[in-house]
């Protein structure tokens, strides 16, 4: 739960809100540009050792289907 | 006391396969932050001269001074040539580069060249050099989305060039090669990205760059050859900076 939080404190500074949450739209967002993808990558390969592609994230249509992702991405490592 | 070619920045790149030809005519000392990789540079370099590895992170550039010039006296060598690769590329929005990140930057890409040229030039190194050269970028000359402090170390590393040229003349020439963008290990995530990369490419008249474009430039540039050339920004980018 900690890691969930800390990532999403880490995202609401990436994105300059207050607080992010799993609903959100990551296109609904006023700073979300082709850089911002990139800092958000960098994000979650920094804290979860998970790479992803561009093309792929943009498949992640808001903030919760990202954390599912790392979520099953993370027990297949384990 | 045996001279050597320095090469910073060899573990991959563009610095690894200037290292590989340089090591054809000239002893090498190598120089970056990854041993493993730079003993692959080591084993790809001629047999024929002698090779030097010397592991050293430039975030730590406080101490590189001291390192650099015990490294010198230690094994009784003198640099003859000096070639700047070591770079790093940070892509993210400029309201998101923290400080710390900021110095990284500027100390791997531009300070390690500064206090190693000033090394160079002291007692320690016997003579000055033939050449400085510091590997800059079209990036210093162009501005590119998400790479504000590239840009600008890439920028201050050709300021010092120009005046380093005046005042080294005539011992030591010393320039910078501005290549476009090239497929390296640096910026391999970039082009991970479909979109990205056909953004990055667009332009490039004379199609995508590749390394060895640039390292016989270098080659060029170290050589006698060209011995009336001090001072210069060369640009090397298949004619990305032609258009208006």
């Amino acid at each position: 739960m900690k890691e969930r939080e800390k990532f999403l404190t880490s995202l609401s500074k990436i994105l300059e809100v207050k607080k992010v949450k799993e609903t959100d739209k990551f296109d609904s967002f006023k700073e979300w540009d082709s850089l911002t993808i990139l800092s958000v990558i960098a994000l979650v390969n920094e804290m979860f050792k998970i790479s992803i592609s561009a093309e792929d994230f943009n498949k992640f249509k808001n903030v919760g289907k990202l954390i599912t992702f790392i979520d099953k991405n993370k027990k297949g490592k384990k | 006391m045996k001279k050597y070619s320095l090469i910073t920045g060899a573990s991959s790149g563009i610095g690894r396969q200037i290292a590989i030809q340089l090591s054809k005519q000239n002893n090498i000392l190598i120089m970056g932050s990854k041993i493993v990789e730079l003993g692959k540079t080591k084993k790809l370099c001629s047999k024929s001269s002698k090779i030097l590895i010397f592991k050293y992170d430039f975030k730590d550039i406080k101490n590189l001074e001291n390192n650099f010039e015990s490294f010198i006296k230690k094994n009784n060598i003198q640099i003859d040539n000096f070639v700047h690769c070591a770079g790093i590329a940070e892509v993210k929005p400029f309201r998101l580069f923290s400080l710390s990140d900021i110095q990284n930057t500027i100390n791997i890409n531009f300070l390690s060249a500064a206090v190693i040229s000033q090394s160079l030039t002291k007692i320690v190194n016997k003579n000055k050099p033939k050449n400085i050269l510091f590997i800059s970028s079209l990036a210093s000359e162009m501005g590119v989305n998400g790479h504000s402090f590239y840009c600008a170390s890439k920028g201050a590393l050709d300021s010092l060039m120009k005046s380093l040229a005046i005042e080294l003349s005539p011992e030591t020439r010393v320039n910078s090669i501005l290549p476009g963008t090239i497929q390296t290990e640096m910026n391999k995530n970039i082009f991970k990205n479909k979109n990205l990369k056909k953004k990055i490419q667009e332009g490039y008249l004379l199609g995508p760059g590749k390394i060895n474009y640039i390292v016989d430039y270098v080659m060029f540039i170290l050589s006698d050859k060209a011995k009336w050339i001090t001072g210069q920004k060369i640009i090397i980018d298949g004619g990305k900076s032609s258009h208006g």
